[in-house]
């Protein structure tokens, strides 16, 4: 079992059956479990043994590149593909064999997938129509699901005049009326303008958090993911790379895919050296650096420190830095690019190009041009095996 | 300000001249007093229409034309559309396949079908009647309706079935509540078109038929014995059911996407 | 709220335990087969069958009004040999050739109008020339007798007007006749692909040709001809195959020197019963045809490069 294959499991040993302490923690009140799953189209791997075990009512994103089976995976949670190997468990029933229609899972599609030539209203009741929820309570279930989704007046609109947001919100009501255990997202927001996807975000959030609802998000933008998940898993070329908080995952990256996707890095390669007290000595294109070594920092040969844009301090050149910065290097500022609230330096180390990120009344103190003092701390870097490289 | 395309109203105008004035001639015909099928037009009358109906041959060929069409349509539509509907969810290289497969009847000439229809019935000792004309009506129909449904199911977002699907209903439910009522104007369109082309239909209805003949091919007969006004009144009848037809599914469906 | 507890409702058989008797893939298959199963075997039974029972025949023999299966190459031998099939079959060409070439062009014609100059009347025009192809097969070209007969509409109307004397006979019953009936019936099938191919010339396309200082000769032949050729190329080789196969038209009104080989196909049928004959006849047809079809598409690939 190779380690860039690592299972994202809330229970230590799930495969032992015997009911823990916690009953929150005992297997069966898993929402989601999906074991080894495998999924190939033509010759394609879409999923290459992916495991994965959600808790109920979290808000779980699958995020990463296009091509990197996030979607496939949420297709088959929701029965709309079948795994060529491997078990999904919903809330401990195995599901593989049941079509969607009697899976306790509703998807909201990317494309909304509204019905054209029915109603606001007509949409929404569609689930409920099937189970033949009598016409009453019918009624007043669409009108929860549309105050839930805060959208009012336009149940008697055709599903073709609505704009995007209301789209959207339609949508989203429609696959929580029938009151599912677990919700499936994928990329709802893709096709909604910046500020309302931001609102929407929130939004989402939000009715999650009232409902209590498992959802299982799929995105492609790192951003989002931050903003609303408990738990973000990070998906590359059909395996699952990482799985934890956003703060885990955002601070502690276990590889460089992970660290160049989530958030902005600087990622420098160089060749482990030797130690130095506690730290690491690494050479970076003939710029030294000091590191603090972490489980995942290799003892010796190739390595990638990545430094994190925000952590980097400009001084002007002879200034005194902080104790706790080890390392100072000499540079030049190349160019400053105004952000509004942030301001961002290129610095030349060298052969290297650091970018680095201040708020704007540090940026005051450097101009174009200067020499500078970059300055970060042995801590605020992380050493990784390159991509590719055998662990 | 342009100058307005006058040469090109004059030329669509010619054109569309050109195409119609058969047509034309034939209906005004239809009417004229004089017993002559031409000119010169003598006064406007009735009654080659009620001819037509009071001529047992002319009778019946209506009722056989009437018979087909409907016959030959309803497999036609029926297998046609779950034909289409299937096309778009199966794997692009049988789509394709299947796709000329079907388009097959619409480019062999229609007297190669005729004539090989012909050979093959005596071969089976199938008897030559109407059930033979619905046979090869049906041949002909059939690429029509399965290009129509297909250009319709292009336009659509697939993921409205599986939205179906998802929200729990069965396979059957997701086709009758979300699909047909999105496809229904296109499946009346289509059962239009191939009723008007089987009451069009000639020549594989003039060697397969056993005795029970066809409009077109009552008509052929006539024109043996030079036109006469009653062919004109008869001619003029299924082109009035032609026309109607077609103008009906026309508007039921875009044009646009149907030329593919 | 509290939707953990809560019961979902649906008519979802929460018995997974039991697996359904076929695996979902397998019976989606089955679904799909049963979908698309009649019409194609429909069409396998009743057209392939047909034509391959027909090229057999092509190769036996008639004896005594019975079609006996044994197997020979006279027929073929028949139709090369016969010169009268020969002329025949060249007239057909000639023809077949005309008429289609004319209603591509018209067609072209007609479509490039309507996507480039008549715009707004895009949807209108087309539905006329939809409700023409609708307007009937047998009517159409019978109806040319009356229009172009010595005492038809055309000569009327110009003996009305003192412009001749005599009935103009040259208007019927020959080559020319043939041709310009085919193609009354063919343009508006030639219509469609045609159009449809134009569809894909977007303007965008056009007016990158013209910023880049092409002339509206220059941005035809290299913009619009080379993405409208496919769809010219279907429609003129359907017209082509059709004309070459028509049947009422040279009986019509081809006249003696109008005459085709779907004449003597029928002839064969109807009258000799000799089917041998007329499947060998027919198949050689279809094969001149496609290797005409072939050379121009070959050739006109060429010339678009």
């Amino acid at each position: 079992m190779g380690a860039d294959r690592r299972r994202v499991s809330v229970v230590a040993e799930p495969a032992a059956a015997t009911p823990a302490a916690d009953p929150s923690a005992a297997p069966a009140a898993e929402a989601i479990a999906i074991e080894e799953v495998r999924k190939r189209f033509g010759s394609f791997t879409a999923l290459d043994g992916c495991s994965l075990h959600v808790r109920r009512g979290e808000f779980i994103s699958l995020l990463g590149p296009s091509g990197c089976g996030k979607t496939t995976l949420l297709r088959i949670i929701g029965g709309f593909e079948t795994q060529d190997s491997g078990t999904v468990r919903i809330h401990g029933e195995r599901v593989d064999q049941l079509p969607p229609n009697k899976r306790n899972v509703n998807t909201v599609f990317q494309s909304y997938a509204l019905f054209p030539h029915k109603t606001v209203f007509e949409n929404i009741a569609f689930p409920l129509v099937i189970a033949r929820v009598p016409k009453r309570e019918r009624t007043e279930r669409v009108r929860e699901a549309l105050e839930l989704v805060q959208l009012r007046g336009v149940e008697e609109r055709k599903a073709t005049q609505l704009s995007g947001g209301q789209s959207q919100r339609v949508a989203l009501a429609r696959a929580l009326v029938g009151r599912p255990e677990v919700l499936l997202l994928d990329e709802p927001l893709a096709a909604l303008d910046l500020k309302l996807r931001k609102s929407m975000q929130l939004e989402l959030r939000r009715i999650q958090e009232t409902l209590g609802t498992t959802f299982v998000y799929v995105t492609h933008d790192q951003e989002e993911a931050l903003t609303m998940s408990d738990r973000i898993v990070l998906m590359n070329g059909g395996r699952i790379v990482q799985g934890g908080s956003p703060r885990e995952v955002y601070d502690e990256p276990a590889n460089v895919f992970v660290s160049d996707f989530v958030g902005e890095a600087n990622l420098l390669d160089g060749v482990v050296g030797g130690r130095d007290g506690d730290l690491v000595r690494v050479d970076a294109g003939g710029v030294e650096l000091k590191v603090a070594p972490t489980a995942a920092t290799p003892a010796a040969g190739p390595a990638v420190v990545s430094i994190r844009p925000e952590r980097i301090e400009l001084r002007r050149a002879g200034e005194e830095a902080g104790a706790a910065r080890e390392n100072r290097l000499d540079g030049t500022l190349e160019r400053i690019v105004f952000l509004g609230n942030l301001v961002r330096c290129h610095v030349r180390v060298g052969e290297l190009v650091l970018t680095a990120e201040l708020p704007r009344e540090r940026a005051e103190a450097v101009a174009e041009g200067e020499p500078v003092l970059a300055c970060f701390g042995a801590a605020d870097t992380r050493v990784l095996p390159p991509d590719g490289a055998p662990t | 300000m342009r100058r307005p395309p006058i040469l090109s109203w004059l030329f669509v105008a010619a054109l569309l001249l050109f195409l119609f004035a058969p047509v034309v001639c034939v209906v005004l015909f239809s009417f004229n007093a004089s017993p002559s099928a031409g000119l010169p037009i003598k006064g406007l009358t009735l009654s080659w229409y009620r001819e037509i109906f009071d001529r047992a041959e002319y009778a019946d060929a209506l009722r056989n034309s009437l018979q087909v069409a409907l016959a030959s349509a309803a497999f036609s539509v029926v297998a046609g559309t779950a034909a289409a509907i299937a096309l778009v969810k199966l794997p692009r290289k049988v789509t394709a396949a299947l796709a000329g497969f079907f388009v097959l009847p619409m480019v062999v000439p229609a007297l190669f079908i005729a004539v090989a229809l012909l050979s093959f019935f005596t071969r089976i000792n199938f008897e030559l009647s109407l059930q033979a004309v619905i046979v090869g009506h049906i041949l002909v129909t059939l690429p029509l309706v399965v290009a129509l449904i297909g250009a319709r199911m292009q336009n659509l977002d697939l993921s409205m079935l599986e939205a179906a699907r998802d929200l729990g209903a069965s396979g059957p439910q997701a086709f009758v509540k979300v699909l047909l009522p999105l496809i229904a104007p296109a499946i009346v369109s289509a059962t239009l078109l191939s009723i008007a082309t089987s009451a069009d239909e000639f020549i594989i209805s003039l060697f397969v038929n056993g005795g029970d003949q066809t409009v077109p091919v009552v008509i052929f007969g006539g024109l043996r014995t030079g036109v006469t006004p009653a062919i004109n009144a008869l001619a003029s009848t299924i082109l009035a059911a032609t026309v109607l037809a077609t103008a009906v599914a026309g508007r039921l469906v875009s044009l646009r996407d149907v030329a593919r | 709220m509290s939707a953990t507890s809560a019961k979902a409702v649906g008519p979802r058989e929460r018995g997974a335990t039991r697996a359904p008797r076929l695996s979902g893939r397998v019976r989606g298959a089955l679904a799909l087969g049963l979908q698309v199963g009649p019409a194609t075997a429909f069409v396998a039974f009743f057209l392939l069958a047909p034509l391959v029972v027909f090229f057999l025949y092509s190769l036996w023999r008639v004896r005594d009004y019975e079609i006996v299966s044994e197997w020979n190459l006279d027929a073929y031998k028949a139709a090369f040999e016969d010169e009268s099939y020969r002329r025949l079959l060249w007239n057909t060409v000639k023809i077949a050739m005309g008429a289609s070439v004319l209603s591509a062009t018209l067609a072209f014609a007609f479509a490039h109008t309507l996507r480039f100059k008549l715009r707004r009347w895009q949807e209108p025009l087309l539905f006329a020339v939809v409700i023409a192809m609708f307007s009937g097969y047998l009517v159409r070209i019978y109806a040319w007798r009356t229009l172009l007969g010595d005492s038809g509409v055309v000569n009327s109307a110009l003996r009305g007007v003192g412009v001749i004397d005599q009935p103009l006979s040259f208007l019927l019953f020959n080559r020319g006749a043939a041709v310009v009936v085919l193609a009354n019936f063919l343009i508006p099938l030639a219509v469609l692909p045609v159009y449809a191919a134009l569809q894909n010339v977007r303007d965008a396309e056009i007016e990158a040709a013209r910023d880049l200082g092409c002339g509206a000769w220059g941005t035809f032949w290299r913009v619009t001809a080379p993405l409208a050729w496919p769809g010219l190329f279907f429609s003129w080789a359907l017209s082509f195959l059709a004309a070459a196969g028509d049947y009422l038209t040279p009986q019509l009104v081809g006249g003696a020197n109008g005459t085709m080989v779907g004449v003597i196909i029928t002839d064969t049928f109807q009258t000799d019963y000799n089917f041998p004959r007329g499947a060998a006849l027919a198949f050689t047809t279809l094969l001149v045809s496609l290797a005409i079809i072939s050379v121009v598409r070959f050739v006109g690939g060429r010339i678009l490069r």
